[in-house]
């Protein structure tokens, strides 16, 4: 029931599936909706798996979004021309985008009524149907499963014991149409936070101007809490009287017809997203981006995994299916996006104030919230050496799992965050793609585990691999602090918080903390040897603090600082793997030496890479450019390729196999940062 | 007026604190000088070592090995300090135990990884005490952060309840006062119901001091008033009288909560603020709060056997809540 974009894109799935479809809606069509119509490009990319593209021809096309941060003036995040397909978003008044997908639906085989009032939910063993008024008479629909996608103000989840109370997680938001604008691009432009009229409150709000034509558009506020003790009236009135004074394509602009609003839920919880024989998608399921207010993507997708749940679990005996797997999926498939849990309106006002204050720092905890918050689809994409770092291509195909334990690792240390801050789960993931083989301490770590095949426990690999990434993280975290130059021995108590230092320091705290319980949950040992290399870590750290002032340091002095602090990400790895992996005390020297003249041909490699661009990820977010101590290029070159061979040379008394085959392409590929290396990427079958 | 000594009058507690420091030294050899000079800058200074002493205490029901004892107290200094590195760093601190804070006297990045340098010795130190007291420091660390954690969501919340208050200082705070006991009572190998009891007393302790703490804060005039009182404040950090007065009925709780909500708190608000406070009865309940902590913490003790050990135990829970600076 609701025939908005969620129930039609179930309703179109289910009916291509081949299944009976009723499609439910109060309302008489076409009707309009308040929304503001940005169809982002994940969007576009579902409404061409459902075929609808060609129908929606002279909408607006956009090609990605300019936030203004209040007082901070703007950034944009734009879609990369023709990397991915599509490359662009749209603007479509949901007036005509919803009469669209209904009659795709229709088209597939679902049958619609509208102007059909659901009044409550028919109960089985689960929820077997629905009760309908419609033309004045109610009606009774027998059905085994029942998908509820009537939006936020929706009560029938509730009744049926699907929606939590409605606290924290319930905002609102109002849109108009506008003429005479002037001059508008090709962007969504989103303006965040909005001040209440006295201008004395930051409200946690924001407004957006959408382009729907050359000088129309949708304008309009969101709030997303209540009782702030403003109108929203007001405050979209005070948002189009601020445009009009200050920016003069909007001199001119005059309304065309009423605002009109509705509620935002974005209390998004994947367990309160199904019951037996009920789903929830889209807004009813709260699948609303709390910072951009999106939810026209997460309603069709939502709808496409509910139709594929439905479809997997119906059965024949008219029994309501349990459809448990289709929180699962909500649940992997968001995981990081949307927050979970009665704590997340408090960490989306905490996100705010960060995003606010770091919104020109470009750290990398600062621009991953900044992506995670305002441009989640783009994650990964646009980070053009991102394959550089994907080294697939190099496994050894003599049956290693290192993929399949990657992504293991993964779901490891998405647990581990996942309860308190999922969304730093994505510090080490590269968005929904396929995030390949990232050249990672944990590979190395998986690797040295594997150099004896089936002699390790693989579950005490994969934990010690997490928790060495989760130090990995923190000290991207940690990386992250500010030093505020200027600031005085005379602070005056009046000012207001760090925002970025503090995430920056909690962060890092937390993620370290997370380490070592993964770690002492394996054993001391690699509590020991992760500690262990901490300290090393930090310790390059601080001397490389000490010198960064200093012009005159040497090549050498440069290189020792920088071996110290890549310890986690070498060294440590191939070490701990190799205890972990059951060598003898002498393999596992020889492969922690292979992991520290790794670790030094990589850096020196990436010196002469930074430069022309082209260092790795790795390198570029952990070393510094400092002075390249008047070393030439050949030098340096020359010296990588030595330790190259000594990486090469250590692994002589480390026994053959796929994952010794696979750890000295490594030590090529150190040098040579050649992923092909002959393997056809394609045929690669791991 | 009392030195924050006093209530150690346990012995053999006293003279192995005095073996403390070498230990706690030990732990930060490192090659680079600069590096020591950091990792040392506070505990070079005095301190009431709290922490290593509730441990030794503890330990003091049962039967360790002094150099093990000694290795787990200087790890729990450790991770204070290493704590208190970053804490500075967060609250913008420039002085610490008598002198300037490591980020004033360096810079936050250095306060930052120098913590780690703490943490990670610390660790190192508590992983070659076995897999037990491993993983039961691992536990509390990770407790400790996410209190931390979630006490910085709550900034700027004037609506939180004072439950969830409470709750997020028996993670920040109390955790390391309860990790202590813990480990006591492993590396001792006291009864589970001995440990027990020391656990509760060290929650209910940390509890007492954190409140105490808050009430102190307020007093004295406001010009003189703790800084970081009325900086917290102004971070959106409110401590246990502020919230009282917020979750009060009437019109203070009403006009403090409209303060807290602009957008940028100016000196006189600040004041004004702090006039609130102190003219409400929220210092006498936050005082009263930590009595009731002190009790309990002392009622936890019964059943503990009598001697020095538990004299001291008892005298520092009395000593949490008579404080007059």
């Amino acid at each position: 029931m609701g025939a908005g974009p969620g129930g039609a894109s179930a309703a179109y799935h289910l009916a291509r599936l081949g299944r009976r479809v009723l499609l439910l809606d109060r309302a008489r069509f076409p009707r309009d909706k308040s929304c503001g119509d940005g169809l982002t490009r994940s969007a576009v990319r579902l409404l061409g798996e459902m075929g609808v593209l060609e129908r929606l021809t002279g909408t607006w096309r956009i090609g990605g979004t300019r936030v203004f941060m209040r007082g901070k003036g703007h950034r944009d995040f734009s879609y990369p021309k023709g990397l991915t397909s599509p490359d662009h978003g749209l603007v479509v008044p949901r007036y005509r985008l919803d009469h669209v997908l209904r009659e795709r639906a229709r088209e597939a085989g679902a049958e619609l009524w509208d102007r059909a009032l659901v009044t409550r939910c028919l109960r089985g063993d689960g929820v077997a149907g629905v009760e309908v008024q419609r033309q004045g008479e109610a009606e009774r629909v027998d059905a085994p499963v029942v998908v509820l996608a009537a939006g936020a103000a929706s009560r029938l989840g509730a009744e049926v014991g699907l929606t939590k109370p409605a606290d924290s997680g319930l905002g609102f938001a109002i849109r108009g149409y506008y003429s005479g604008v002037a001059g508008l691009g090709e962007r969504l432009e989103i303006y965040m936070p909005l001040t209440d009229p006295t201008d004395r409150y930051v409200l946690p709000s924001y407004g957006w101007v959408f382009p729907t034509g050359a000088s129309t558009a949708n304008i309009g506020v969101g709030i997303f809490e209540r009782g702030h003790g403003v109108s929203i009236r007001a405050l979209m009135q005070g948002f189009l009287d601020d445009l009009r004074a200050r920016d003069p394509r909007f001199a001119g602009m005059t309304p065309l017809g009423r605002w009109i609003g509705a509620p935002l839920n974005f209390a998004f919880q994947p367990e309160t997203c199904s019951v037996p024989g009920v789903v929830l998608v889209g807004d009813a399921a709260g699948l609303i981006s709390p910072f951009t207010g999106e939810g026209i993507s997460y309603a069709i997708e939502s709808g496409r995994l509910a139709a594929d749940a439905i479809h997997r679990n119906l059965t024949t005996d008219g029994v309501s299916p349990d459809l448990s797997d289709y929180p699962l999926m909500l649940e992997k498939r968001y995981a990081g996006y949307f927050e979970a849990g009665r704590e997340s309106a408090r960490r989306y006002r905490l996100f705010w104030h960060v995003l606010e204050s770091t919104f020109h720092d470009d750290k990398p905890l600062f621009a991953l919230c900044r992506r995670a918050a305002l441009y989640p689809e783009g994650i990964g994409e646009t980070n053009p050496s991102r394959i550089l770092d994907d080294v697939g291509a190099l496994i050894d195909r003599g049956g290693l799992n290192v993929r399949e334990d990657l992504l293991a690792t993964g779901e490891i240390l998405l647990h581990a965050v996942r309860r308190d801050w999922p969304f730093l789960a994505r510090l080490s993931t590269s968005g929904h793609g396929d995030p390949g083989v990232p050249f990672r301490p944990a590979l190395l770590l998986l690797l040295a585990g594997a150099v004896l095949p089936r002699s390790t426990d693989r579950e005490r690999l994969l934990l010690a691999a997490a928790a060495l990434e989760l130090g990995y993280m923190a000290a991207l975290a940690h990386l992250s602090v500010d030093d505020e130059p200027g600031r005085g021995q005379a602070e005056p108590r009046t000012r207001p918080a760090h925002w970025g230092n503090m995430l920056a320091v909690m962060v890092g705290d937390f993620l370290l903390s997370r380490a070592y319980e993964l770690s002492a949950r394996v054993s001391s040992e690699v509590s020991r040897a992760i500690a262990d290399a901490l300290a090393i870590g930090s310790e390059g750290q601080l001397r490389e603090q000490r010198v960064a002032l200093s012009p005159e340091l040497s090549h050498p002095a440069w290189l020792e600082i920088a071996s110290l602090k890549m310890a986690t990400l070498f060294e440590a790895p191939c070490r701990i793997g190799a205890a972990l992996g059951g060598l003898t005390a002498a393999q596992c020297e020889a492969l922690r030496q292979y992991g520290r003249n790794l670790g030094l041909a990589f850096i020196l490699t990436d010196q002469i890479l930074g430069p022309r661009g082209k260092a790795s990820e790795l390198g570029k977010l952990m070393i510094s450019e400092t002075s390249r101590g008047g070393a030439r290029e050949e030098e340096v070159a020359a010296e990588a390729k030595e330790y190259s061979r000594r990486a090469h040379a250590a692994l002589e008394s480390v026994p053959v196999g796929p994952a010794q085959r696979t750890l000295r392409r490594l030590a090529t590929y150190a040098v040579d940062r050649d992923i092909a290396a002959g393997v056809d990427l394609k045929s690669l079958v791991l | 007026m009392r030195s924050a000594g006093d209530w150690l009058t346990c012995p053999h507690v006293v003279e192995l604190l005095l073996r403390l420091d070498e230990v706690v030294a030990s732990a930060l050899l490192v090659a680079d000088p600069e590096t020591h000079r950091v990792a040392s800058h506070l505990v070079a200074r005095r301190s009431k070592h709290v922490r290593p002493a509730l441990f030794l205490l503890a330990a003091e029901f049962g039967c360790g090995v002094e150099t093990e004892l000694l290795r787990a107290a200087a790890a729990l200094e450790l991770l204070h300090v290493a704590s208190l590195y970053h804490d500075d760093v967060v609250d913008r601190a420039t002085t610490r135990r008598g002198g300037t804070s490591v980020n004033a006297a360096w810079t936050n990045s250095v306060a930052t990884a120098g913590g780690v340098f703490l943490f990670a010795r610390a660790t190192a130190l508590l992983a070659s005490l076995g897999e037990e007291v491993n993983r039961t420091a691992s536990a509390a660390v990770t407790r400790l952060c996410t209190g931390q954690l979630r006490e910085v969501e709550h900034a700027y919340d004037v609506d939180i309840p004072l439950e969830e208050h409470l709750d997020i200082l028996a993670g920040k705070t109390a955790t390391l006062f309860e990790l202590p006991c813990r480990l006591g009572g492993q590396l001792a190998g006291l009864v589970p119901a001995q440990s027990a009891s020391l656990v509760e007393y060290a929650r209910e302790l940390g509890l007492a001091f954190q409140l105490a703490d808050d009430a102190l804060d307020f007093t004295g005039t406001v010009e003189r008033l703790g800084k970081t009182t009325l900086t917290d404040i102004s971070q959106g950090i409110y401590s246990f009288p502020v919230i009282h007065v917020l979750r009060g009925s009437g019109r203070d709780g009403k006009h403090l909560r409209d303060l807290l909500r602009r957008a940028r708190l100016s000196e006189d608000e600040l004041g004004a603020i702090a006039a609130i406070v102190r003219g409400s009865d929220a210092l006498a309940a936050a005082r009263r709060q930590a009595s009731e902590c002190a009790t309990r913490a002392r009622d936890a003790l019964r059943g503990l056997p009598e001697g020095p050990a538990l004299r001291s135990l008892r005298a520092l829970a009395a000593f949490s809540v008579s404080r007059s600076h």
